[in-house]
């Protein structure tokens, strides 16, 4: 991880470029673009932020994009919030600007990648990063890589069937404003200051998220899971609503060591694009 | 020194069966009944030595086994087998290791269905697939590379287990939903719907819907090339085949579907093929 690389984020209005070097973010750029520009301004934007941040050290690129994506071919589809990027041939655009190599994937993949390499599962084998936030998505580790699936889409627990709808939507921030009229920032705030509404609403939140929590340990069987995301930060308001469902699963033994924990890594976005670049590095070597 | 055989053992909750395979091809197998409701540990274990002392000889290098239940693989030691109450934790690797002195492998029998495929069946150069066991429940192997996934304690690919309308999807994708709502079994029923029985075409149309639902999360959950399909359930796959499609098409991923397939498995004795797949998939770790 000594090399320089540079991590890009791609979420809807915020473009985020960072140079990443042995696992710290030397020079960091964000801005905020028009997602509803056509393909190529906000190609223009990406390869404009890389020219700002790079220096001759950098020797490659991992970029994050909420869609989903080919990962060998490094093309994005139908991009969240970026209504013209409906098939962008990212890697192929920026490898032909910039000769270096350019990894793509989907944010929470990166999220887990990052988390693997710079965050709370280092060190663990096998474990899941799970993003609560506009969307519900999961990144897989298993010994050490990242698991993407044959379309890059492995981890979409969040549209597994529960109750009437899937995961998501009940565990997707904008139920808050659907099923009580309030968003879940209030909620959050509502609930640091010990509002019991928001306390039972959040209860009723960790109750939802355990049960998705048994369907990834039944799935994939992690030794840890890191939540992140903007509901990450209820985290304390649901735990422990969230452990007495995940304590109905059957298999005592992986009970007793399994760990769920919150991200404190505020950079992971950057950081875990960048480590897509050392996750293929560590594969190609392996081989 | 010849050591081209390796030997597989599937044990089930009322007999073991036991394989020996010389240079790929199944050259001998022996079953044999076992107290499986006995009090004491040792009749199974010894009902289970004998079996493989039928098939073994010195070119065998390696034991696979393939159970019922949970496995610690790295130690070798079986807890909670189904149908074998006395066996609670079972150190039979080492136990097994001391009385043939080769190495022995463990995993759960799912997982094993899923390895013999890779090495022996249809899953043969497929890259990532997962293997779906459909018999008395429900269970699953993911295969990555042509080897199993090494999970953290042996428990992935329990999709039986997700939650699914009132239960979970095994109630509903194995032979406990005839059982459970049709009062019949799966053999039997198959058996109607050869004769076009038209309650028994629409039990099989309804396991085909609730099928393709739970490949669907499979789908969700670890995004697979493929589903092989085996256990007894799958020999009457022409009776939910079309169903099953029919529930599948609505998958909100057109990409992710265009060259995705359902395959059903066609090998006899797979779970022996599976166990002693066991020994070289942990040589093909133990290189990379």
């Amino acid at each position: 991880m000594e090399e320089s690389i540079l991590g890009i984020s791609l979420s809807g209005k915020t473009l985020i470029a960072g140079k990443v070097k042995n696992g710290k973010i030397e020079k960091s750029i964000t801005k905020k673009i028009n997602n509803k520009g056509s393909e190529e301004l906000i190609i223009s934007e990406v390869i404009n932020i890389i020219n700002e941040v790079k220096d001759d050290e950098v020797q490659g690129i991992g970029i994050g994009v909420p869609s989903l994506v080919d990962v060998e071919k490094g093309i994005v589809y139908n991009v969240v919030n970026i209504p013209s990027w409906r098939e962008v041939h990212i890697k192929e655009i920026l490898e032909s600007q910039f000769g270096y190599k350019v990894y793509v994937n989907n944010d929470a993949n990166c999220f887990a990648i990052g988390e693997s390499y710079f965050g709370k599962t280092k060190g663990y084998e096998n474990s899941v990063g799970l993003i609560l936030a506009a969307g519900v998505g999961a990144g897989i580790i298993f010994k050490g890589h990242l698991y993407s699936g044959t379309h890059c889409g492995a981890g979409e627990f969040g549209e597994i069937p529960y109750k009437d709808h899937n995961y998501e939507f009940y565990l997707n921030d904008a139920y808050f404003e659907y099923k009580y009229g309030v968003a879940a920032t209030t909620f959050l705030n509502r609930a640091k200051r010990k509002d019991k509404i928001a306390l039972a609403i959040f209860e009723q939140y960790g109750t939802d998220l355990g049960n998705l929590i048994k369907t990834i340990l039944f799935s994939v069987d992690p030794e840890i899971i890191v939540i992140g995301g903007y509901l990450s930060q209820a985290f304390p308001y649901f735990e422990k609503a969230m452990w007495d469902k995940i304590n109905t699963f059957p298999y005592k033994h992986a009970l007793a060591k399994l760990k769920i924990v919150a991200t404190e890594q505020q950079d992971i976005a950057v950081l875990g694009a960048a480590a897509l670049y050392y996750d293929a590095q560590n594969k190609s070597l392996k081989k | 020194m010849n050591k081209g055989s390796i030997l597989g053992v599937d044990l089930g909750g009322t007999k073991v069966a036991a394989g020996r395979i010389d240079n790929g091809i199944l050259a001998d197998v022996f079953y044999k009944f076992i107290p499986a409701k006995s009090n004491d540990a040792g009749d199974i274990i010894n009902a289970v030595i004998k079996a493989v002392e039928k098939v073994f000889n010195e070119n065998v290098s390696g034991i696979g086994i393939g159970i019922p239940g949970l496995v610690d693989r790295e130690k070798g030691i079986v807890s909670d087998v189904q149908n074998i109450p006395s066996w609670t934790e079972i150190h039979l690797k080492d136990i097994l290791e001391n009385h043939f002195d080769v190495p022995v492998f463990l995993d759960n029998d799912a997982n094993c269905f899923a390895l013999g495929e890779a090495k022996f069946g249809r899953g043969k150069g497929v890259d990532d697939f997962v293997g779906l066991t459909l018999g008395t429940g429900m269970g699953a192997g993911i295969i990555k590379n042509g080897s199993l996934m090494q999970d953290a304690n042996c428990g992935s690919g329990e999709f039986g287990n997700i939650m699914y309308l009132d239960s979970i999807y095994e109630d509903y994708c194995s032979g406990k939903f005839f059982k459970n709502k049709y009062n019949i079994n799966g053999e039997d029923l198959a058996k109607a719907a050869d004769n076009k029985d038209p309650l028994a075409v629409l039990a099989f149309e309804e396991f085909g819907k609730h099928l393709g639902n739970a490949i669907k999360t499979i789908k969700f959950a670890v995004d697979p090339k493929k589903v092989i399909i085996g256990g007894s359930v799958s020999k009457s796959h022409k009776h939910y085949e079309v169903s099953m499609w029919k529930s599948l098409l609505d998958f909100p991923l057109p990409n992710a579907m265009k060259d995705f397939e359902v395959i059903f498995s066609n090998i006899k004795e797979i779970a022996i093929l599976g166990a002693a797949s066991l020994v070289l998939d942990k040589k093909v770790q133990l290189t990379n």
